[in-house]
């Protein structure tokens, strides 16, 4: 299973670079594939256009404040869309207002942390989803 | 608006810079009819005394004709006045006061019922300009003719030795009683479409500007609510950069310094620890700011879960908030009982937390501190009392200190972001209540806030 690759949804560089960095430091050796907006994120999963030939991921972190389409809408679209509703979603986000997460909640998520994360933790959920 | 600020007399008050009316107007509007068009706000009071008014008129009549033939009366009598008196049936009484009192003169004359004349016909015109006034003007129109009518009609016949006869009235008091009503009525239909009509007018025209600017400002309230929350979450995804790559580069640098020698460097590294410690600080910072904000605007945001809540164990829960402070500078604290009430138990705390935390930060290091806690009840309200003997605020201060970011002058160094008093405000507020604050500078201060009182019942509506 090591060679799962983990699903990155972040428009933002530095944030996205920090979980690399703090991942990485943790021995987390998944490689990352980040994507920088909910479409590209959907192509991906769907395994559309550039992404035609890449893998499903093993575990996707995702951003709520996305350019496009919000997290919680990617979340509601690939709710029920089987094989792609098995993996598991991490959601990593500047707000912890209770509305957000509660919409989300509705489309399911494995958990939720608010930046910046507490990495030993997310590398200990990250290590227990992935094996 | 409550029924008794319409009063004419007040509406007359209300409207600035325009003279007051007479003397004898004035009187007079307190005491007659408003506007057929704010009568249904008055029509509560002015039921009661209208139908008590009438009642005791009828029995004041019965007395000056003591005749138990009349009593079937009675029923009907009090029927119709209480109709009269309802807004609703109103016109349903007073016309059946009309026909009723009209048919028996009627009904005598044409001898169509036997003894009709034993209804007594001296009530009956007693009553008529009395229904007319009622018809034509107003309820509290109708007790001041009502009042002046049989008052007048009592002393002519007191006057004239008829107090116990059986008799109709005299032309001449007749004539007397009509002439004084229908110029009372006069006097109303004018003062009421010419005078207070106008005034009406305006004030209509005045609410309605009000609720126009009401809408405006609940829509701006909103999207400033809005603005900052969005704010707080955008500004925050930079200062995640911010104290992320702070870190990371504190780090390299650190394991630059270890490898080089100490000679080669322009710069000690203690300089160096010391400039990223200022920039994590002033990052951390940022972040409790937004959290803040982010919390203000989630106070003017969050359902309120009202509750019956003990406004004792707030205060405690806030006093052992503060017991370090509160025994290290022995501060005297005097914690009345207080009543519970129906309100957000979190919000609740934190408005405690918030102004007991105040009243002791801003007490004068140079004196010994005294905080006094107490409320006042009456039906409506309870209002809580926080007091210290502090440092006091600047008059030209006090509104300020409950805008956000803002703070008094003297506050110093006194730790503290000024988003406190914002919050304590927008959570009273939403509860409709109301904050206040007395202070003198050097000393002490005084905040208050009321809750209304609320049933359980009332609670599920709010």
């Amino acid at each position: 299973m090591s060679h799962k690759t983990i699903l990155v949804v972040e428009d933002n560089r530095g944030h996205a670079k920090l979980l690399q960095i703090h991942l990485h430091r943790r021995e987390i050796d998944y490689p990352l594939a980040i994507v920088k907006s909910g479409q590209e994120a959907l192509d991906y999963l769907r395994q559309n256009g550039d992404y035609a030939a890449v893998e499903p991921p093993g575990l996707i972190l995702l951003d709520l404040n996305l350019p496009d389409i919000s997290g919680a809408e990617l979340l509601k679209t690939i709710q029920g869309q089987h094989p792609i509703d098995q993996i598991p979603r991490i959601i990593l986000t500047t707000s912890d207002e209770r509305e957000d997460l509660e919409a989300c909640r509705e489309y399911g998520y494995y958990s939720y942390h608010v930046k910046p994360p507490v990495y030993d933790d997310l590398a200990d959920e990250i290590r227990g989803l992935l094996g | 608006m409550s029924a008794s600020t319409l009063i004419p007399e007040q509406i007359a008050m209300a409207k600035s810079g325009q003279e007051p009316l007479p003397r004898w107007m004035r009187l007079y509007n307190v005491l007659t009819a408003p506007h057929p068009d704010i009568k249904a706000v008055h029509v509560g009071r002015q039921a009661r005394i209208t139908s008590t008014i009438l009642v005791v008129l009828f029995i004041i009549s019965l007395f000056t004709f003591s005749s138990l033939e009349r009593l079937p009366i009675a029923p009907l009598y009090v029927i119709g006045c209480y109709l009269l008196s309802r807004r609703k049936h109103y016109w349903l009484g007073a016309v059946g006061m009309l026909f009723f009192f009209g048919f028996v003169p009627f009904a005598t004359y044409f001898e169509i019922v036997r003894n009709a004349h034993l209804l007594d016909l001296s009530a009956v015109w007693l009553l008529m300009p009395v229904i007319l006034t009622s018809l034509l003007i107003g309820l509290q129109a109708t007790v001041i003719t009502a009042i002046a009518v049989s008052t007048t009609a009592l002393v002519v016949r007191f006057a004239l030795g008829e107090l116990f006869a059986y008799e109709f009235l005299t032309n001449g008091d007749l004539l007397l009683i009509l002439v004084a009503s229908i110029v009372i009525s006069v006097a109303t239909f004018i003062r009421d479409r010419y005078i207070v009509a106008g005034q009406l007018q305006e004030l209509r025209d005045a609410q309605r500007e009000l609720q126009r600017r009401n809408q405006d400002l609940i829509l701006y309230n909103r999207e400033l609510r809005d603005f900052a929350s969005i704010l707080a979450h955008d500004l925050r995804a930079p200062l995640v950069n911010i104290r992320g790559f702070t870190d990371e580069l504190q780090a390299l640098v650190r394991e630059a310094f270890q490898n080089a020698q100490p000679e080669d460097s322009l710069v000690q590294q203690e300089d160096v620890d010391e400039f990223f410690g200022f920039l994590e600080e002033s990052a951390v910072a940022m972040d409790e700011l937004l959290d803040q904000l982010l919390g203000l605007s989630r106070a003017g945001r969050r359902e309120l879960t009202l509750e019956l809540v003990r406004l004792d164990a707030l205060v405690e829960h806030s006093l052992v908030m503060q017991r370090h402070s509160l025994q290290s500078r022995q501060i005297e604290v005097e914690h009345q009982p207080l009543p519970s009430v129906y309100a957000d138990h979190d919000g609740l705390q934190q408005v405690m937390d918030n102004l007991v935390g105040n009243a002791v930060k801003y007490l004068d290091p140079g004196r010994p501190g005294t905080i006094r806690i107490w409320a006042d009840e009456d039906d409506e309200k309870v209002v809580i009392y926080i007091q210290d003997n502090g440092r006091g605020i600047a008059e030209d201060d006090l509104e300020k200190i409950f805008q956000p970011f803002r703070r008094a002058r003297n506050s110093g160094e006194t730790d503290g972001r000024g988003l406190g008093l914002a919050f304590v405000r927008t959570l009273i507020r939403r509860h409709g209540g109301q904050v206040a604050v007395q202070s003198q500078l050097g000393q002490g201060t005084t905040f208050s806030f009321s809750l209304p009182k609320r049933t359980p019942e009332a609670t599920e509506a709010a």
